[in-house]
């Protein structure tokens, strides 16, 4: 039986040293690994050496081990700092974003472990994050996926290669503007088709649209009226639209206040014709001739031929269009009636309407581009002629007064017109529309410090005009700016910083 | 004790003796019924995995231009509330997109798909008084995402197809012509360009012809119309009257009248505006190869149909439709589920095949008898068609799980016949062939043995019942299984009480060399001296065995967990996600740079690239996601050595796009995934309450209250708080003083923002069968950027129009681009993973404790804890009470048979065992515990119990004749009586563990679509069944012997 027992002891014994030997080696065959230095990437940061790896180098799904060395400047281990760090995936369409935290502790000093549960297949971004109270902070962010060997840096640190611990320190104000940039390779800039532009300053132009209409030149306006009651007789200019010219025959009247005063002039020449022509009953006489609009050509005639006209013809007292016609052949017109209305339009007014807003870019002798719906392929140059001193009640509009030359009749009044007018705001500083992005109240573009390093800033917009918006604050003469591409730079940087607002 | 069993006739006995005598009856019987299985087998339908999703509605309703917060409001927020109601309805979830409504119903398990939709549409009819005029909600197709099973692309070699007119082909052709197929729920149209009719108003022609935007809308919609006048009789005959008035050019349109001038000059539409032929409004684009933008179809399938019938129906349509496309146009296509599920189904049979022979083979050399082991062998594809038959007629497909449960089973079913066999053999030893009362032997061996097996059958059968306990997707998953599982046990118990004797006596002739074999005999040479050591050295057996236990338990604690294993689907769906906000082109354009670069590798056929969504309501999917489709090509024209995950790697390494993080997942995988989108963190606290703004400053205050409390800040791993920013917005915030001022309602500036900014469809034109809209709108021009935005013109009351920034505002705001919610309330995620170190009940007591002394909860907001801790939870506590509850009803069957109580635990010794085994094994494989793990685990449970009861009949049976010969007088003789029983039966209890063994490696071996899986179930059950073995081999006699001893 003594056999027995000594043989039930070497058994129990043989199981018991095996099992301990087996956890033993299930522990630690992955931790032998992380003793050595040199699996560790090491960067830069503050006043920092921070020392990262994963294990296995080559993060899967399920737990991992991370490892993080803090060392200071001098290569000797940090004490005394806190350290933390997370992975996340970040949302995707309707599924929430996910954090992986790993709870890192302190096994010798300066070195920190813990473990980082990937529970999806796919990119988990690292945010490492040192804490001292002496030295500062220190945050470094990787890029980090399932399946990919190694850690990427992105943010917060230089790195000093898996040997660079000897390296010397680099300036802590590189390290800090580096903690809000992102590096994008040019590969990676290809992909999404990333361009630049430089900042520099612009003539911005406003373009100032306004509806118009074609209208008379009011004072290329004549109308035809007769200073005493007549009738038509003979109407030459019989429809409207017809052209005339100064001095054509329009139409002649019979008035009989007309002829009697031609009468009155024949018998009161008649009489004094030898006496004294500058006699004053003739020179009244004469006088009321031609205040009723007889020419002295006409006054002629009619001592040439001695006897009174019934019918007087009138004639047009301008080169113009007929644009109204009141009479007909042989109505009664009566005192002061307009008779017929002509309008020169070799050359017309645009009166065009201008929102309140524009109304203060726009000066008289401003240049505009008028084109008309009708007129499709025509455009025409002018200039702002008259600004009114008014607005409109009703539509809160000003109006101002181009003029065109229409020497072929092709503006016609009453025509709409669009009215272009590029106001010069001024020379200013300014990016493309499309390199600056719209969130909430912040205007952010992305500048490239080069070398793939991007950074966004925060700007403050002034005037925006022709696909240019003005800069007001944030930016500098010749700074590189994003112009394309710029959604995706934004994603990245708002995954990689963790900028969660703009 | 046991003393007279053998000896008794029992119902089992008589059925073996009955079908023995009556071969030919039972073997007819049996050829008819495989028959039928066969018959079920051929029918039914095939998948690559059970359909894992709820029994959900989809509620999908469009309201163009909306931003997510107004649909919350309006859509979706109504609908939820009324669907509450509805019977059956577990939960409603909401989403709240742009433009979009998707309100999802889920029914409690097991509701029947179509009486959950017609109680849908009941409870929609009263909802759909209270939302806003012109909006329909429509039902989405009974089918889900994970229904996509093919996915096609038209190609136009020609050039004469311009996008527009492939749309149309797919809308209007295609479309209906593929979802008449049978099983298709759908089939929805992505990319490409749907035409429309753009009217182009200009904002300043209308200004200065005074007429407002309304009056084009109400003048075009008055402009096309087809009216009918009944009938007028001339001659007889009825000539039917028409008025027709359909728009069916640009020109008719332009010609509508908008109003007359004072001279009576119209003014017509073309005065105002350009009408063109243009693309509408588009949530999602495709693109193939990187060559173009394209217009794709996705097929997707009903609910519980034939995937792969439903399949070939499909391509067999496609292949009618080809001939009759216009010329150049092909149909190609990008995604085909059939090629996972044959290969799945493949893989398997494959497996079950590799099974069956190793099985058979087994069985061979040990009976080195063909005849006999025809026997056993026959029992097997006999029981798998019997199987089919339930199979069939419940409507359970034939997928990875269902015919991996058949699988893990092989090599149990054999287990009986072996005995049965291996019995007769022993019996038959110094029988003349021609014996006369050979047959009666036989029969008598059968049944000496016979009610044991059929027992142990039984009891695996029976331990089996845990699994179907199993609820919500784990249930759905493993339930197949162990449907199957339990089916071809149950069908091998009774073939091995029927089949089996009957073809014993028929079968089992010529001389029976029994187990004198050169190989049984070494067998019994190498394990006489073991057994003689273990009886002697029984104590410290037994000793070693408790260790074993012992040790096992920190192993056990090392091992991970994870829900379930991924299934390799063979065809990768890359899914770069970005932040939301992306616009179409862009995203459209970074889309054809990733196909681009992936059809670089040597090994892609094909890439499909999908971004936004497709017009199906189940593909909820916004712009920042794109998903491509990758198709492979054959393994064999890779490039040499590279594997699976090494293509992943390198293509991940190629697709680092800035700004959009990679996921290459499966598609199936994918599917499942983005229809659970619950909270998928261990914990999640949901915040639920009427204002966003409210809800997040809650959840962030929950986050950093766990966080720095002293009672939680230890346990807490992470907490995280979801937060609802991202979209941009701009808005026109209205004055209403300064409004006023015009005489201007704000519905009045409303009205202009959403017709001349957003654009209004204000009609549909009728060209045959196609349809397309008519949409009025500002032109580009005047919309484009923010100037001309200031710039959009109100009617006022005076007819005079004034610029929009008169009476608003225009700011840009950031807000949140979607909304969630839940039975009816708005919700926030905080999500919290909580450390090992405390027990999630615990944590969660703790973690309600902290949130309620420093948060403080407004009233009408209220918290729910939730997260897949409820899944592990429940299925803990379904198993924590079944487990135990089905090992005592083993335990009492158990007692039933062997009558006695010690022997009764004995046997159930080798279950703690079986478990040292499955631990070491899925240590050493480096595998998790996850549910599958635990159905293979309570799988071995059976088997173990199996074999245990097999050693201890045996061995009883060697005690009982020792006694009965009375040589059992000291406890050398029993030792003595107790090796040589044990030696006798290595055979059978070789063959029926290495059987099960053996059974189990090809799946070990298997590398393949599914085999994953299948190895986490196979992989505790042949670590288990390897320590069982050597419990019942050595520790059994040994534990035998110290009770026996006793005993006496």
């Amino acid at each position: 039986m003594t056999i027995n027992r000594k043989l039930a002891l070497a058994g129990v014994a043989t199981v018991l040293i095996a099992a301990v030997l087996w956890t033993v080696v299930f522990n630690s065959n992955d931790r032998e690994a992380l003793s050595r230095d040199e699996s560790l990437a090491w960067f830069e940061s503050g006043a920092f050496k921070i020392g990262v790896a994963t294990v296995p180098g080559t993060p899967h799904v399920g737990e991992n081990d991370l490892i993080v060395k803090v060392r200071l400047a001098d290569g000797k281990p940090a004490s005394n700092v806190e350290v933390s760090a997370y992975a996340e995936m970040p949302s995707m369409g309707a599924m929430p974003a996910m954090r992986a935290p790993a709870d890192l502790i302190e096994t010798t000093s300066g070195q920190f472990e813990g473990k980082l549960d990937l529970r999806m297949r796919g990119a988990w971004p690292l945010s490492v994050s040192v804490a001292d109270a002496i030295h500062g902070n220190a945050e470094l962010s990787f890029d980090l996926a399932t399946d990919r060997p190694g850690l990427r840096i992105v943010t917060g640190g230089t790195p000093l290669g898996t040997t660079g611990i000897q390296q010397g320190a680099v300036a802590n104000n590189v390290a800090e503007s580096q903690a809000e940039t992102i590096t994008v390779d040019s590969r990676r800039r290809q992909l999404i088709g990333v361009e630049t532009s430089t900042v520099t300053y612009h003539d911005l132009v406003k373009t100032v649209r306004a509806i118009g209409r074609v209208t008379y030149d009011e004072r290329r306006l004549t109308k035809v009226s007769l200073k005493y009651d007549a009738w038509i007789g003979e109407l030459e200019a019989d429809y409207v639209g017809a052209s005339v010219t100064r001095g054509q025959r329009l139409f002649s009247i019979y008035s009989p206040e007309l002829l009697a005063a031609q009468q009155e002039y024949l018998e009161a020449r008649k009489r004094l014709s030898r006496r004294d022509p500058d006699d004053s009953l003739l020179k009244a006489s004469r006088q009321r001739l031609k205040l009723w609009d007889l020419s002295d050509r006409e006054i002629l005639a009619l001592e040439e031929r001695g006897k009174p006209r019934e019918y007087v013809p009138i004639y047009a007292p301008t080169d113009g269009t007929i644009v109204a016609k009141h009479i007909d052949s042989g109505s009664a017109a009566k005192t002061g009636q307009t008779l017929l209305r002509i309008a020169d339009l070799s050359q017309v007014w645009i009166e065009a309407e201008i929102y309140e807003a524009d109304l203060d870019l726009i000066r008289e002798g401003m240049n505009a581009t008028v084109s008309l719906p009708y007129l499709p392929d025509r455009s025409f140059i002018s200039v702002v002629d008259y600004v009114y001193p008014y607005l409109d009640k009703a539509s809160r509009t000003g109006r101002i007064r181009l003029m065109l030359d229409n020497a072929d009749g092709s503006l016609k009044p009453e025509m709409y017109a669009e009215v272009v007018i590029k106001a010069v705001i001024g020379h200013r500083l300014a990016v493309p529309e499309d390199a600056v992005l719209f969130a909430g109240d912040s205007r952010v573009v992305f500048v490239d410090l080069g070398e793939g390093r991007l950074k966004p800033v925060r700007i403050k917009t002034g005037q925006q005009a022709q696909g240019m918006i003005e800069v007001t604050e944030g930016l500098r003469l010749g700074d590189v700016i994003v112009t394309s591409g710029n959604f995706l730079i934004a994603a990245e940087t708002k995954l990689k910083l963790g900028i969660n607002q703009w | 004790m046991v003393e007279n069993m053998p000896n008794r006739r029992g119902p089992l006995e008589l059925l073996i003796g009955f079908s023995a005598r009556n071969w030919l009856l039972t073997i007819l019987l049996t050829a008819a019924a495989a028959l039928w299985g066969y018959h079920s087998l051929l029918n039914s339908p095939l998948d690559a995995i059970p359909d894992l999703s709820d029994v959900q509605v989809i509620i999908f309703t469009e309201w163009p231009g909306r931003s997510p917060d107004l649909v919350e409001d309006q859509i979706t927020y109504p609908l939820t509330t009324t669907l509450l109601a509805a019977p059956k309805v577990k939960f409603v979830r909401g989403q709240s997109f742009m433009g979009l409504s998707f309100v999802y119903a889920i029914f409690e398990d097991g509701t029947d798909m179509y009486w959950a939709r017609s109680r849908v549409l009941e409870y929609l009819n009263s909802a759909t008084g209270d939302l806003p005029k012109g909006v329909r909600p429509t039902l989405g197709p009974d089918a889900t995402g994970v229904g996509w099973v093919y996915q096609y692309v038209l190609v136009d070699k020609s050039g004469n197809q311009s996008l527009a007119d492939l749309r149309s082909l797919q809308d209007f052709n295609l479309r209906y012509a593929l979802e008449a197929v049978k099983g298709v729920a759908e089939v929805a149209s992505v990319g490409g360009f749907e035409k429309e009719y753009q009217i182009n108003v200009d904002p300043n022609k209308l200004a200065s012809y005074g007429i407002p935007l309304s009056k084009v809308i109400a003048a075009v919609r008055a402009s096309n119309n087809d009216v009918g006048g009944r009938v007028l009789e001339i001659a007889g005959h009825e000539q039917f009257i028409r008025g027709r008035g359909y728009v069916r050019s640009t020109e008719d349109l332009e010609e509508v009248v908008l109003s007359v001038d004072v001279d009576g000059i119209p003014v017509r539409v073309a005065d105002v505006a350009s009408v063109s032929l243009g693309p509408a409004l588009q949530r999602g684009q495709a693109d193939l190869n990187g060559e173009g933008v394209t217009v794709g179809g996705i097929i997707v399938m009903r609910y519980g149909e034939n995937a792969l019938a439903v399949i070939e129906r499909v391509k067999a349509r496609i292949s009618e439709i080809q001939p009759g496309l216009p010329a150049g146009v092909e149909i190609v296509p990008v995604y085909d589920r059939s090629e996972l599920i044959t290969r799945a189904i493949d893989t398997l049979r494959k497996t079950l095949w590799e099974e069956m022979l190793i099985v058979a083979l087994i069985i061979g050399v040990f009976l080195l008898h063909v005849r006999s082991a025809l026997v056993a062998i026959v029992t097997l594809p006999v029981a798998i068609l019997l199987s089919f038959i339930p199979m069939y007629y419940q409507g359970l497909t034939a997928n990875i799980m269902s015919l991996g449960g058949i699988a893990v089973a092989v090599g149990a079913m054999v287990d009986a016949a072996i005995v049965i066999v291996d019995n007769i053999h022993k019996r038959l030893q110094g029988i003349e062939p021609d014996s006369p009362s050979r047959t009666a032997v036989i029969i008598e061996a059968m049944q000496e043995v016979g009610p044991s097996i059929f027992f142990s059958l039984l009891i695996i059968t029976v331990s089996f019942v845990p699994v179907f306990a199993l609820e919500g997707t784990e249930g759905r998953l493993f339930k197949p299984l162990a449907f199957t599982k339990t089916y071809s046990m149950g069908f091998a118990a009774l073939l091995s009480v029927t089949l089996v004797p009957a073809l014993a006596v028929l079968m089992i002739r010529g001389r029976i060399r029994g187990d004198r074999s050169w190989l049984n005999r070494r067998l019994q040479s190498v394990y006489a001296p073991i057994v003689q050591l273990a009886v002697r050295w029984r104590w410290i057996i037994v000793a070693l065995s408790l260790a074993a236990l012992v040790f096992s338990v920190p192993v056990y604690r090392q091992l991970g967990s994870e829900f379930m294993p991924p299934l390799n689907e063979g065809s990768i769906l890359y899914m770069p996600t970005t932040l939301p906000g992306i616009s179409i082109g862009e995203a459209t354009r970074v889309m054809q740079t990733m196909d681009r670069e992936l059809m670089k590798f040597p090994e892609v056929e094909r890439v499909f690239g999908k971004v936004g969504r497709s017009s199906s309501p189940t593909d909820p999917a916004p712009l920042s996601m794109i998903e491509i489709n990758i198709m492979l090509k054959p393994r064999g024209e890779w490039r040499d050595g590279l594997t699976w995950d090494g293509l992943i790697a390198e293509m991940d390494a190629a697709m680092q796009f800035p700004g959009m993080p990679n996921i290459w997942w499966m598609p199936i995988q994918t599917r499942t995934e983005m229809l659970a989108t619950g909270i998928r963190s261990t914990l999640g606290i949901k915040v639920f309450g009427p204002d966003l703004g409210q809800i997040e400053q809650t959840a962030i205050d929950i986050e950093h209250a766990l966080l720095d409390d002293s009672r939680t800040a230890s346990y807490t791993r992470s907490a995280f708080a979801e937060r609802a920013t991202g979209g941009y917005f701009l808005d026109f915030d209205i004055d209403r003083a300064a409004a006023a001022r015009f005489g201007l309602n704000v519905g009045d500036i409303q009205s202009v923002i959403e017709a001349a900014l957003g654009g209004i469809v204000v009609s549909e034109t009728v060209e045959g069968r196609e349809r397309y809209g008519i949409l009025v709108r500002y032109a580009r021009e005047y919309r484009d950027n923010i100037e001309a935005l200031q710039r959009v013109l109100i009617p006022t009351a005076t007819g005079a129009q004034i610029p929009i920034t008169q009476v608003a505002d225009i700011r840009f705001r950031t807000g949140p681009p979607m909304l969630r919610s839940e039975d009816g309330q708005l919700v926030g995620f905080v999500f919290v993973d909580v450390s090992d170190d405390v027990g999630i009940a615990d944590y969660v007591g703790l973690a309600k404790q902290v949130v309620q002394d420093k948060v403080s909860i407004s009233p009408g907001y209220r918290l729910e804890w939730a997260g897949q801790f409820q899944y592990f939870e429940r299925a803990k506590a379904r198993l924590q009470i079944l487990v135990p509850l089905t090992l005592s009803f083993i335990f009492l069957m158990l007692y039933m048979h062997r009558k006695s109580l010690i022997e009764t635990l004995i046997i159930m010794s080798a279950l703690p065992m079986s478990l040292v085994g499955s631990i070491w094994l899925l240590a050493l494989l480096n595998y998790k515990l996850s549910v599958a793990v635990a159905v293979g685990m309570i799988a071995v449970a059976g088997l173990a119990v199996e074999l245990g009861l097999l050693m201890m009949l045996y061995l009883d049976i060697a005690w009982r004749k020792a006694r009965d010969e009375n040589r059992l007088n000291d406890s050398t003789e029993l030792w003595q009586a107790i090796t040589e029983g044990a030696k006798q039966r290595i055979r059978p209890m070789l063959m029926t563990g290495l059987a099960l063994l053996m059974g189990l490696l090809p799946i070990m071996f298997s590398d393949g679509s599914g085999s994953d899986v299948m190895k986490r179930i196979a992989a505790p059950m042949l670590g288990g069944i390897g320590t069982s073995l050597f419990m019942v081999l050595i520790a059994f006699p040994a534990i035998f012997t110290i009770w026996r001893g006793r005993a006496q």
